[in-house]
């Protein structure tokens, strides 16, 4: 009889507790549905401003569903804007570079995945590994280190146009006063978020650096936001595509001056920019804004000619198309007439082919080694001093 | 630097190298007005003229000054409209620490020939004597926009004047930039440490008004200011420790030490604003500073209460306009944000950012007219900026660590 009861309580808890877990389960279901439904939608992002409570999913469950976007951008410059140092092509094609400044000597040693810098003055030596690569090799190759618990970008860099070791772009090549000082640049934690910011994906949110989230490149969601809640959502069966953002929400000159330049660079940083002179040609939203031709339009905005899911386009005929999305009317007149409201512009009387290799020269500032395509579109006279 | 008999070779020499393009414009056009019927009188006058003229250069080169204005006054009293004579006048005047004289000379000569530089310049240290500082920075600005016909000691005392009326009308971060020219002709001088920090303690002072028992602050203050400026942070450090450890409770210390600490480690700046708010809680550049810090961040509501707070203090410094309208903008208040970048504008017509920034508020409201408008004020101003560093743009910024 007692054990009768016994068991009739038993169930009866038993039943209760299921009730309860179903109860507890149900409210969770709806609380997560609920603060996905209730989420605000992104019709913002900044790609340098991740908030602190940025939920990233990385590039794998993006993929899930954006196979088609996720699978060639990894080949991309800007999914290869860093490398982690055990995957790195650049090192690990080059296992042993060496580079001699007055009395200083630096080597780059590959073992087993890892790299190591090291620069000797013949009585000292400091050896230290290499963190992390920064940019995808193309042109180059700078190195990040840790000495004494400071970051510190390498005095040396990896250059493809001479296949070794060079001064990085900005150091300076006199020779140092110390090995310390011979081992490179001090990173400040300004410099360490700007780094780390454009080349790397969740390392900097509300305003921290935060190195242990570091997921080498400019990956998916560095341009699209933090897809936490948007997953939440499709997982949960409603709309998300309002909970991630997509640039082609912005006019071209926001995409142009804001989106892309939050990295790419804009007048926003003007006083900086002109003061590096011909270096300032890597900055390709500050160098467009200048050109004779740059508006608003969407045809003459990033987007128009690179598409940021693919390597870019060597071929310079590639971009013949472009020039021609506006440059169409054979005369003044022409152009008045055909204004539908898209605007054209008058076509070039020298030719309709290979435009950019006239309108848009290449320049190679001193150091990099390369020459970098300056997007500041212009009919180019003979012999200019660089238009700074 | 302030030299009177300096400013006044400076100003002599500048006439040579006007008077003979302008005696030949003169003498031209008196040709070519001349009428037959006047044709005598007009000879008296001009023969009259140039003997006024050959006198007065004579008595000049001798050093015979009031013999050279009696002079000169008699060939402008013929010809009021020879520049030349102007100019010789303004800078015998100014030799003579006769400023009233002297300025009206140049006001005249800027009359005729307003697109001329040097006496823009001669015409705003004139006022600078005479204490009339708001029109002394309007007339130095311009003979700085003008420019000052190359001459680099001129140029370095107009630079000066100027930068001491931007400190004297509280516009610190402005005067910091003209200070920070100086440097790029290795010119480190005692009173440029001590402009620098009168910018750094944000002391509306000329250096002749600063309390004695201010002046070393103010020097340490300099040091690290200078120091700061030309980018040797070890010795700016060593300046900021020296001012901290000597003045840890005077306005404006942590808050010139939170600037410089702003590049290098931002949260320790931070720590600075707060601790100056401490010391002056009414501090708006501070408000600013931390303001702008935040939005970097992504930080925008603690952003927008800074921001908000600094322009309630001083709505009428535009720093404070342009983070406020930044913050806005990036919550979605686009309406807010044009009017306060407007306001901006307003206070600062001259400034490029402020140009762009309106451009952009001006382009997320879709108005994209008035967008480009702004544009191509920044595209000109920023000219404009280029102009005044370019003469001896310094070699080391192509050196400047810049990554995209």
């Amino acid at each position: 009889m007692a054990a009768s009861k016994g068991r009739k309580r038993n169930a009866l808890c038993f039943a209760v507790l299921i009730i309860l877990g179903f109860g507890i389960l149900e409210a969770a279901t709806w609380a997560s549905t609920r603060s996905v439904t209730q989420a605000k939608p992104m019709t913002r992002w900044d790609p340098r401003k991740a908030p602190a409570d940025a939920q990233f999913v990385g590039d794998q469950i993006c993929s899930q569903c954006h196979k088609k976007q996720v699978a060639p951008y990894s080949e991309s410059a800007m999914g290869m804007a860093m490398e982690a140092v055990t995957d790195s092509r650049v090192l690990a094609a080059n296992p042993d570079l060496v580079f001699r400044n007055g009395p200083y000597s630096y080597a780059i040693k590959r073992k087993d995945r890892q790299s190591f810098y090291r620069v000797t003055d013949g009585k000292e030596t400091l050896t230290v590994p290499i963190l992390y690569a920064f940019g995808q090799g193309k042109a180059g190759q700078t190195y990040v280190l840790r000495y004494e618990g400071e970051l510190y970008e390498s005095l040396v860099s990896f250059y493809k146009g001479v296949g070794g070791l060079d001064f990085t772009v900005g150091a300076s090549s006199k020779v140092p006063s110390s090995l310390k000082e011979a081992l490179g640049w001090p990173l400040s934690e300004d410099e360490t978020k700007n780094c780390f910011g454009c080349h790397s994906t969740g390392s900097v949110s509300g305003g921290r650096i935060n190195l242990e989230r570091v997921v080498p490149g400019v990956r998916c969601e560095t341009c699209h936001g933090p897809g936490g809640q948007h997953v939440a959502a499709i997982q949960s069966g409603e709309p998300g595509g309002h909970l991630i953002f997509n640039p082609k929400r912005l006019s071209g000159d926001e995409l142009s001056q804001e989106f892309c330049s939050a990295c790419h660079r804009s007048n926003g940083d003007f006083e900086k920019l002109r003061s590096l002179q011909v270096n300032n040609v890597r900055f390709q939203p500050y160098r467009i804004f200048y050109s004779k031709c740059y508006s608003d339009d969407r045809r003459i905005s990033c987007t128009a000619c690179h598409n940021p899911h693919e390597p870019v386009k060597e071929d310079v005929a590639y971009y013949d198309a472009k020039c021609l999305a506006c440059h169409t009317a054979q005369s003044k007149a022409q152009d008045r007439a055909n204004s539908t409201g898209q605007g054209s512009a008058i076509r070039c009387k020298v030719g309709t082919k290979e435009c950019v290799s006239c309108h848009m020269q290449k320049v190679g500032p001193p150091q990099a080694h390369f020459k970098f395509t300056d997007h500041y579109i212009r009919i180019i006279k003979s012999g200019e001093a660089y238009p700074n | 630097m302030t030299n009177a008999r300096f400013l006044v070779l400076v100003a002599l020499a500048l006439t040579v190298v006007y008077a003979a393009t302008a005696r030949a414009q003169s003498s031209g056009s008196t040709r070519t007005k001349r009428a037959p019927a006047n044709a005598q009188t007009a000879a008296r006058s001009n023969a009259e003229f140039e003997q006024a003229v050959k006198l007065g250069d004579q008595a000049r080169s001798a050093g015979r000054l009031d013999e050279a204005v009696e002079s000169y006054t008699k060939a402008l009293h013929v010809r009021p409209k020879w520049p030349d004579g102007w100019w010789y006048l303004g800078a015998i005047f100014y030799e003579k620490d006769r400023y009233t004289q002297a300025r009206e000379a140049f006001s005249n000569l800027v009359a005729l020939d307003p697109k001329r530089g040097p006496a823009w310049g001669m015409l705003g240290l004139c006022e600078f004597q005479s204490r009339d500082y708001e029109r002394a920075v309007i007339s130095l600005q311009r003979g700085r926009t003008l420019g000052l016909a190359g001459n680099q000691e001129l140029e370095s005392v107009v630079r000066y004047h100027t930068a001491l009326l931007y400190i004297r009308f509280e516009q610190f971060e402005v005067a910091y930039e003209i200070l920070k020219e100086f440097l790029r002709i290795d010119n480190e001088s005692s009173k440029i440490v001590e402009a620098f920090g009168l910018t750094m303690l944000r002391m509306p002072f000329l250096p002749n008004e600063i309390p004695p028992d201010k002046r070393e602050q103010v020097l340490i203050s300099g040091q690290a200011g200078l120091n700061m400026a030309a980018r040797r942070l070890d010795d700016a450090r060593t300046a900021f420790d020296t001012l901290l450890a000597r003045y840890p409770n005077a306005p404006n210390v942590h808050y010139a030490f939170g600037v410089f600490l702003m590049n290098q480690d931002a949260d320790a700046a931070l720590k600075e604003f707060r601790r100056e708010l401490e010391i002056s809680p009414s501090h708006q550049p501070a408000m600013v500073q931390m303001a702008f810090e935040y939005l970097k961040r992504g930080d925008y509501d603690t952003a927008l209460a800074l921001a908000e707070k600094s322009v309630e203090l001083a709505p009428k410094m535009y720093p404070a306009r342009n983070v406020l309208g930044r913050v806005l903008l990036q919550l979605g208040q686009v309406d807010r944000a044009v009017k306060e970048l407007e306001e901006g504008v307003g206070l600062a017509p001259t400034s490029p950012e402020m140009h762009f920034a309106l451009s952009r508020a001006y382009a997320r409201a879709g108005r994209q007219a008035d967008a480009k408008r702004e544009q191509d004020t920044f595209k000109q101003l920023q000219d404009q900026y280029e102009a005044r560093r370019s003469p001896r743009n310094n070699p080391d910024d192509n050196q400047s660590k810049a990554k995209p």
